[in-house]
């Protein structure tokens, strides 16, 4: 089958329009030849590239406008190959970008996702290893990479692909979502600002009573759960806030959900379990931090849930989580497995 | 807050009052400062707290830290100017508070300062009194300080206050409204989302979707792809698009707009028009009855009402009473009416439910002319009115649009002219002229009479439905008052329109102009032309039926051109003993074609006879031979009269190629014809260059276009039939008029009927008309328009002979030399005609009948030579009128004859 290569490209997650052009030529280079992509490495302003829809022959680039519309572009890309062809979706960008693109590819037998990480966390990456983020953003490399099989959770009508928290998290990522567009800039640029606004959010959160404590009441496979909790996280990479990680075992690619919950508890205990919990020493605290591995989740509440998809936050009132396993094909730079792929999970 | 502000406010003129006598180095006045201060602070605080549930802290706490100012002035002996700033810092907290104390803060505080000015501040210590000067510009910068601030206030405050409104108009707006809106910014993320949308996107409140993309509110694929593709519009887009949502397809409207320049953004409307896909499909749904109503009742319609006209005009009257004729005549009439209305509403529902096409040809305007002309005239004459026709010889000849509806405009038109005229005259004008702002070309028909006329006030609605205008008067006129309705819309349909001028009692102009648009000569087709052909194979065998020689002519004529060389019957008697023959010869006819009305066994009779032959033997010849009625009776539904008698099918008289062409076609076994492509239709147009062509044009009276229509395009059949007519004018009207002596009505009818067909097939209508009126009123059992008009008729007929008498088609023609021929030789070609006349086929007659006629005989005495002239005259014409029998037992006769005087020579 004939294979088409799709970029997709964030132009948020570069700090100039040289660095797009440059991630442009690289493409260009590879399947035009090197003087024709030679032509963009100095240009300061955006290509006007083609539209919508039309390969330029084995390829296509597409610059993302707005949050979601890789969604559109995909669609409209793969209806144009009518089915025919095999189509590689590059995400350049960062887990938003991932995000987008793997809700436009869910269900197209014809498709399959190449992540390249330019965005401040890169979670999902995080799963083939630590360190391989300069590896992953070579284009050559990504379009020769094979794919490996990968499952990824189903959270209402969206699917994500590391993680899905529900709780303080997602009200700490949202509080900082209200900032992101005026900041973004300065926070690209010193990346040490996320962590820090991260942790003034979460602290400002432990003190919110309601978000800490809210009732929720769980399904989990076939178990019942009803309780106040601070948090539900499930994930399906082992990926966090680009340099922690909460649950190490978990792996993209065992069928399963790896779900931590942390009870409700005082104000300063919570502010003492979070550096635990973003370092995945959860195991430290029992008592509080839940862990699980299950299929499918339900959670409904009173209130409205906050939810943090790989970073993306929505609001329902209940909502279904399973696992859909080895729905997507992603492309694996050096012909890399995911870590711990196979390896005994600590339940 | 606001009493933050007036704490650090009074801690910042104590701070900067502290620095200023430090800087002085008054050590003592910087302590008493402090001190001041921070009691005044502390009093400040003390006050805030116990007094904020009592009294507006808004209002008292930055009054009295005013008081506490002008205090410290007092004690600290010192006006400053600082103080201003100061007084500012309150007057923020008081807007901030509750702006609408400012007015009162200001007022309060500055009256008290005017009062210090006044009394030179009788509240400082003793011996301390402020210079005036100073005390004046303090003042002063004070009440322009509360002026400006108060403006600003206000300002600020209309603007909020102007704001705070619309927005929560906006948030009211959005919680109301049924309408289903986002408005989203400039990365498609939602700003607002009216309740309805967020409860079909099944978010409980709308609050919680702020910030997210416009896209993750559905999880449906088809609705992300919807409001997708409008995102990447640049302005205004509106789409409707059939989406799968929640599992059931619907139908949205999405409409999207960018928002102004300052707000940014852009808005999005989503509608649910499944109901209105749904109306439409009702609406399509409704459409496709009403069109398959419109089909059915079109032919379930006019089928009985077809019938019931046609049996109507066949039915005999004889028997009945005066009473009943006249019961059964008025049935007629109104049988006929309501025809009329039902085309006339069924034309109105195809116009009312757009399924009216215009089917454009190229067709020749001055025949559609002279037909409706002399149609209506017909009608006209039969009211006395005058019928004025004229035609502009410079419209072209050939003109592009729907004949039929053309026609039919003409008509209803001049119909209701004459229809509304009692007296007087109907014109009916054709010319072309320029109207309109762009000059635009039309055909202008003008219908004038000298009618009742129409009431100004009426004239408006003369074109609406069903309206028939002034009853009273115009009662007893028939009409569902529909035609000019649906003159009117056809118009329309062609970018035409119809104007009215009237005057009351004198008569009305009615003008109707159409585009004019010229037709490609070429092109214009006779019904025949570029139609599949039936082209028979050799050896069909064929049977026409007719008394009247012309007519066979005309069917010989046109079977001619199917390849198919026919036989003749001059009457029923003779058919059905030459089916008879044929069956017994092994070779039965492949299709006979019956007349209705004929002298001695009429075509009905005849064909009961023929399939009584067959017996109960449903396979026998007799039984399968198809017999086709040619009649000109059965315009109208006599068909089922025809098909119970046992006949195939019909097809009427004067013969159209096209009929033909479907009768042979589907009578004819599959395995005797072929099919081509070209038309049947002659070599059309050649005709016009016949010098007796134009000279039988100028007659009036005779349409020849139409005439050579009947003989199938042939000007030679055409010639031929004329010659036949001509030669039986004088017989036919002796027939007449000897009927009408003995009131003999049945061979009258049997004559008539002959002269009205043939007179049809050479294209003279009126006599046609003429003759048909004649035997309506012949059948109709009162024949009193028999008696007042039949001499009347032989001798327009006798006229109307002697035209075509005078034309070079009837003079003899240069003769060609004979050749001479012995009397034996002469008697011997004689008996071989005769054989070939008692054969039957009339190509072999007539090309026996050519030689025959070369050949001049010698050797016979002149009493005989004359004697047998006369007789070979006559045994010539009864072989040209197709009387084969008798001409072959004449010619037999005179062959005999010519032998008798040889042979006695012998002797």
């Amino acid at each position: 089958m004939e294979k088409k290569h799709l970029f997709i490209i964030n132009p948020l997650s570069f700090l100039r329009v040289k660095d797009i052009n440059r991630v442009i030529a690289e493409i260009i280079s590879y399947f035009e030849g090197a003087p024709q992509g030679a032509s963009f490495y100095s240009s300061d302003a955006i290509p006007d590239l083609p539209d919508v829809g039309a390969f330029k022959g084995p390829y296509a680039i597409h610059i993302s406008r707005f949050p979601r519309d890789a969604i559109i572009i995909i669609r409209k890309y793969m209806a144009v190959t009518a089915g025919k062809a095999l189509v590689r979706v590059y995400s350049i960008g960062g887990d938003g970008m991932a995000f987008g693109c793997l809700n436009g590819i869910v269900g197209l037998p014809n498709a399959e996702l190449a992540l390249v990480p330019y965005g401040s966390g890169n979670d999902f990456a995080r799963s083939f290893g630590e360190g391989l983020v300069k590896e992953m953003r070579k284009i050559e490399a990504q379009i020769n990479a094979p794919t490996v099989p990968a499952d990824i959770i189903h959270c209402g009508t969206n699917y994500a692909l590391n993680s899905c928290s529900i709780g303080i998290e997602a009200v700490a990522i949202r509080k900082i979502h209200k900032t992101q567009k005026r900041f973004w800039k300065l926070r690209r640029k010193y990346s040490f600002l996320n962590g820090l606004l991260y942790t003034l959010s979460g602290i400002a959160v432990a003190f919110d009573q309601e978000a800490s404590g809210q009732h929720y009441r769980i399904t989990v496979d076939d178990e019942k759960i009803e309780d106040n909790l601070a948090l539900i996280y499930l994930a399906n990479g082992r990926g966090y806030g680009a340099d922690k990680v909460v649950i190490p075992e978990a792996v993209p690619d065992d069928g399963r959900l790896d779900m931590l919950t942390i009870t409700k508890t005082s104000t300063l205990k919570t502010l003492r379990l979070l550096p635990d919990y973003m370092k995945g020493n959860y195991k430290k605290h029992p008592s509080e931090m839940i862990y699980r591995r299950v299929k499918g989740v339900s959670v409904t509440s009173d209130t409205p849930l906050c939810i943090a998809l790989d970073g993306e936050v929505f609001f329902d009132t209940s909502l279904t989580i399973d696992i859909v396993p080895q729905a997507v094909r992603i492309a694996a730079v050096g012909g890399r497995t995911f870590q711990n792929s196979g390896a005994a999970h600590g339940e | 807050m606001a009493n933050l502000i007036i704490v650090i406010g009074t801690s910042a003129y104590i701070l900067f009052r502290t620095l200023n006598t430090v800087s002085k180095g008054d050590f003592q006045q910087t302590i008493s400062n402090l001190v001041v201060g921070g009691i005044l602070i502390a009093i400040l605080l003390l006050v805030q707290h116990c007094f904020n549930r009592i009294l507006d802290p808004a209002f008292y706490c930055p009054l009295l830290a005013y008081a506490a100012g002008i205090a410290a002035m007092a004690i600290t002996r010192e006006v400053h100017f600082f103080f201003t700033i100061y007084f500012g810092t309150c007057c923020i907290a008081v807007v901030y508070n509750n702006r609408e104390s400012l007015g009162r803060y200001l007022l309060l505080t500055n009256a008290v300062n005017l009062v210090l000015i006044w009394f030179r501040f009788p509240l400082s210590m003793p011996s301390y009194k402020p210079p005036l000067s100073e005390l004046m510009v303090h003042g002063i910068v004070m009440i322009f300080t509360s002026i400006l601030l108060y403006m600003i206030v206000y300002f600020i405050t209309y603007r909020g206050v102007e704001t705070v409104r619309a927005s929560d108009t906006f948030a009211t707006l959005m919680e109301v409204t049924p309408m289903m809106i986002a408005i989203v910014d400039g990365l498609n993320c939602i700003t607002y989302l009216s309740k309805t949308m967020a409860e079909f996107a099944h978010i409980k409140n709308p609050t919680l979707a702020v910030g997210r993309p416009v896209l993750d509110l559905f999880g449906d694929m088809d609705m992300k792809l919807m409001i997708g593709d409008i995102l990447d519009s640049q302005g205004f887009a509106a789409s409707v698009k059939e989406v799968n949502v929640d599992g059931s397809n619907k139908h949205f409207s999405i409409t999207s707009d960018k928002l102004g320049v300052d707000v940014g953004g852009r808005f999005i409307y989503l509608s649910d028009v499944t109901f209105i896909d749904q109306a439409r499909e009702d609406a399509e749904q409704a459409t496709r009855a009403k069109s398959l109503f419109l089909a059915t009742m079109s032919h379930e319609i006019r089928t009985p009402m077809n019938a019931i006209i046609g049996m109507s005009d066949l039915m005999p009257t004889e028997n009945l009473t005066t009473l009943q004729k006249g019961y059964f005549e008025e049935m007629k009439k109104m049988s006929r009416s309501l025809l009329t209305i039902i085309n006339d509403i069924l034309d109105f529902s195809k116009i009312e439910a757009g399924k009216l096409e215009l089917l454009p040809v190229h067709y020749n305007m001055s025949a559609l002319f002279d037909s409706v002309a002399s149609m209506c005239e017909f009608i006209a004459h039969g009211k006395g009115l005058e019928f004025r026709r004229n035609r502009d010889p410079g419209i072209p000849e050939v003109l592009y649009g729907d004949e039929t509806r053309v026609r039919q405009i003409f008509t209803n038109v001049v119909n209701n002219a004459v229809k509304y005229t009692k007296t007087g005259y109907v014109s009916f004008t054709l010319s072309q002229g320029r109207r309109g702002p762009d000059e635009t070309e039309y055909i202008i028909a003008e219908v004038a009479d000298s009618g009742i006329g129409i009431k100004e006030e009426d004239i408006p609605k003369l074109f609406g439905n069903f309206q028939q205008l002034d009853a009273r008067r115009n009662r007893g006129i028939v009409g569902t008052g529909l035609g000019l309705a649906i003159t009117k819309n056809l118009l329309s349909l062609m970018n035409g329109h119809i104007e009215v001028q009237s005057v009351y009692g004198r008569g009305s102009v009615f003008t109707v102009y159409l585009p004019l648009v010229p037709g490609d000569p070429g092109k214009v087709q006779s019904p025949e032309q570029g139609l599949p052909t039936v082209v028979a194979k050799k050896g069909v065998r064929a049977l026409v039926a007719d008394d009247v020689p012309a007519n066979l002519t005309v069917a010989l004529g046109f079977l001619t051109k199917h390849g198919i060389d026919a036989e003749t019957a001059d009457g029923g008697l003779e058919a059905v003993a030459k089916v008879r023959e044929s069956v017994e010869s092994g070779r039965p006819y492949d299709i006979v074609f019956m007349d209705h009305m004929m002298p001695d066994l009429d075509g009905i009779e005849a064909v009961k006879q023929i399939r009584a032959l067959a017996g109960e033997n449903a396979a026998s010849p007799y039984a399968v031979i198809p017999i086709l009625a040619l009649s000109a009776n059965a315009v109208q539904g006599a068909e089922e009269l025809f098909l119970a008698a046992g006949m195939n099918g019909f097809v009427s008289k004067p013969i159209e190629g096209t009929a033909l062409n479907a009768a042979l076609k589907n009578f004819l076994p599959p395995e005797k014809y072929t099919i081509e492509a070209k038309g049947t239709g002659g070599n059309s147009g050649d005709y016009e260059k016949e010098p007796a062509f134009k000279e039988l044009a100028a007659i009036p009276g005779l349409n020849t276009r139409q005439g050579l229509h009947y003989a199938a395009e042939s000007f030679s059949t055409y010639r031929e039939t004329l010659k036949l007519f001509s030669a039986g004018v004088d017989k036919g009207c002796a027939v007449l008029r000897k009927s009408l002596a003995g009131e003999d009505w049945k061979p009258y009818t049997v004559q008539v009927h002959g002269f009205k067909g043939v007179c049809a097939a050479i294209g003279a209508a009126s006599l046609s008309e003429w003759g048909k009126r004649l035997e309506d009123s012949s059948k109709s059992g009162d024949p009193s328009l028999c008696r007042e008009e039949t001499e009347a008729f032989c001798a327009a007929l006798a006229a109307f002979n002697e035209s075509l008498q005078k034309t070079s088609l009837f003079r003899e023609e240069g003769a060609a030399p004979k050749a001479g021929i012995s009397a034996a030789d002469f008697a011997a070609k004689l008996e071989a005609f005769a054989e070939v006349c008692t054969e039957g086929l009339p190509a072999r007659v007539k090309a026996a009948l050519e030689e025959l006629e070369g050949f001049s005989v010698t050797g016979l005495g002149a009493g005989l030579a004359e004697t047998l002239a006369s007789a070979l005259a006559e045994a010539l014409n009864l072989a040209k009128s197709m009387d084969y029998d008798e001409a072959a037992e004449k010619l037999r006769e005179i062959a005999q004859k010519i032998k008798a005087p040889a042979a006695e020579q012998r002797r």
